[in-house]
């Protein structure tokens, strides 16, 4: 290959990967990423972990499976080798100041100075990114904390405390908001709170934002994209309908009929069931589309439908299917 | 680049409002003081007498001896401690270090809190000498404070010596503080270092070892070579220039940061 065929190869794969706004396509990129405590107990296993620029992702897993490692990992705080993490489509180790600037995080609980005031807080890392000053005022309203902003932290509430620690991502206005289980802790308020104030700055302020939790529930609300992680590996990365699919295709749907082998014979050219006993079928790789067809044909056929339905329907149980098959 | 330590100094400085450090180096700086004017006030028949000729000089001998025999090295562990547990009792490194600075601005920004911190508790300690001082005659006016010149050079100059005498103390400190989350091993291998030092103080290679610094400063030293103060500056600042190099390649060379 010439230099030059070299050159326009360089220039079609950057044009692929940036958008014509110059945003790259993922704002945050990880290739083949490995990490280690010690060298016989490795954490994270070659994770690729794709972020696309506007999205809401939520990287999900149970405690231990590596969330906040790779989070970690992301924002310098654990040693990573050259090439491993890329953000905004530059390396992260070359670039790690510029890169930070255009990063709010919070990672594990809120990291908060308990003996200052909200405001004070707020203070001290406007100085650290060289904020304009009306941006405190600013968080403080977006986050609905204004009133108690010259209230002493330590005697803040968990959510208030989580709401701070938001505010304190925001306060340099960044295009990224890395955020480690913000709901952790939080009672079922505190989660609906958060919930709109993530949702509030995807839409309104057009932040990408990586999100990780354990509470599946409350992730599936406002998710994009999803990375499931295990035990250090990426079980599964896509968007929100990549997920959907995947769940219909393990997900089951049962039925509980009058004459249940009439109704396999019905059945069993169309859809893949089983009989599961003298009053139960179950059918699976089904998806919800499809279910008024297939008790269209039950009907049809005048078989007697007591009772029809998804199981294992949540993502939760999803995700725990998916993760232990 | 200057600009944006500045700033991520002044953040440091704004973390050390209200807590533990302020007060202790306010308080620290006046507790010698004022305690002197109770051991005058008290026993005026013993005291009048032994102050007559300087006041001033005596005076300031008695708040220099306790100061660099034991208290001032205890501040400074302690101080050193508790401004870097600011961001452990938090729970705040890993946001410090997720900030867009650099491992040096981080390392020598608190560091530079520290140390304001130490020569601030310097100045507040000349300032409550003299206030004690004047207190002091204000209660019994037959100490002569009022009739006798404040010793200004003396007193910057035994403040710039014992200055000194600390900074290979804090860098070490400092180091170790970063080093430990938990406050008590820090104070712990501070503590023991200087209670070790103080049993090994007459051994004739001491000035090799920070924790003796200020004793051997302010002390006359029998036994010991006339020139041990001053080798115990200079070895203070070749240790606190060596030790603030090896403690910051140590801290940013760290696998795991906060």
């Amino acid at each position: 290959m010439s230099i030059y065929s070299c050159f326009f190869f360089r220039l079609v794969t950057n044009a692929i990967l940036h958008r014509l706004d110059g945003m790259p396509e993922f704002t945050i990129e990880t290739d083949q990423l490995d990490y280690s405590f010690t060298p016989s107990q490795k954490i994270l296993h070659t994770l690729n972990l794709r972020v696309p620029s506007g999205s809401i992702y939520c990287f999900l897993g149970p405690n231990g499976a590596g969330k906040t490692t790779t989070l970690r990992a992301l924002l310098g705080l654990l040693k990573t080798n050259p090439g491993e993490v890329s953000i905004f489509g530059l390396p992260f180790l070359s670039n790690r100041i510029s890169i930070l600037k255009r990063i709010g995080s919070l990672i594990e609980q809120p990291s908060l100075y308990g003996h200052l005031t909200g405001s004070e807080n707020l203070e001290v890392f406007r100085l650290s990114y060289s904020s304009e000053k009306k941006r405190i005022k600013e968080v403080l309203e977006i986050t609905g904390l204004y009133d108690a902003r010259n209230q002493v932290v330590r005697t803040y509430s968990l959510g208030m405390k989580q709401r701070l620690a938001i505010a304190l991502a925001l306060v340099h206005d960044p295009e990224l908001l890395i955020l480690d289980e913000p709901t952790n802790g939080l009672d079922p308020q505190g989660i609906i709170e958060t919930r709109h104030l993530i949702k509030r700055l995807h839409q309104e302020f057009n932040k990408t934002i990586l999100i990780s939790s354990h509470l599946l529930s409350e992730v599936e609300k406002v998710a994009t994209h999803f990375g499931i992680i295990h035990k250090g590996h990426l079980l599964f990365q896509g968007t929100q309908k990549a997920l959907q699919e995947l769940r219909s295709e393990h997900s089951t749907f049962e039925i509980e009929a009058e004459d249940v082998d009439r109704a396999l014979v019905v059945l069993e050219n169309k859809f893949d069931v089983r009989k599961i006993d003298d009053s139960r079928l179950s059918v699976v790789r089904i998806s919800k589309d499809q279910t008024p067809e297939l008790i269209g044909f039950l009907v049809q056929q005048k078989i007697r439908i007591y009772k029809a339905g998804f199981i294992q329907t949540n993502l939760e149980d999803q995700f725990i299917q998916i993760i232990t098959s | 680049m200057t600009q944006s330590f500045l700033l991520n100094t002044k953040a440091e400085f704004l973390k050390t409002k209200k807590t533990a450090a302020f007060w202790l180096t306010v308080i620290g700086a006046a507790f010698i003081p004022v305690i002197n004017v109770f051991k005058c006030v008290g026993r005026p028949d013993y005291f009048i007498p032994v102050l007559q000729p300087d006041p001033w000089k005596v005076f300031l001998e008695y708040n220099w001896q306790i100061a660099s025999f034991f208290l001032l090295i205890m501040y400074v562990i302690l101080v050193t401690s508790l401004v870097v547990q600011i961001e452990y009792r938090n729970g705040t490194w890993k946001q410090v270090y997720a900030l867009p600075r650099s491992y040096a601005d981080i390392f020598f920004s608190k560091f530079l809190v520290v140390h304001v911190m130490i020569a601030g508790c310097f100045v507040l300690f000349n300032f409550f000498i003299v206030v004690c001082g004047y207190g002091t005659a204000l209660l019994q006016d037959q100490f002569q404070f009022f009739s006798h010149p404040v010793p200004w050079s003396e007193m910057i100059s035994v403040s710039i010596k014992m200055y000194v005498s600390v900074l290979a103390i804090l860098v070490i400190q400092y180091w170790l503080s970063l080093r430990f989350g938990n406050f008590i091993i820090p104070m712990g291998i501070g503590l023991a270092l200087f209670t070790f030092g103080f049993m090994i103080r007459q051994w004739e290679h001491i000035d090799y070892y920070p924790y003796m610094y200020p004793f051997l400063v302010y002390f006359k030293n029998p036994g010991l070579p006339p020139d041990m103060a001053q080798k115990a500056m200079i070895h203070s600042l070749v240790w606190s220039g060596g030790g603030l190099g090896v403690g910051f390649l140590d801290i940013a060379n760290r696998k795991g940061k906060g």
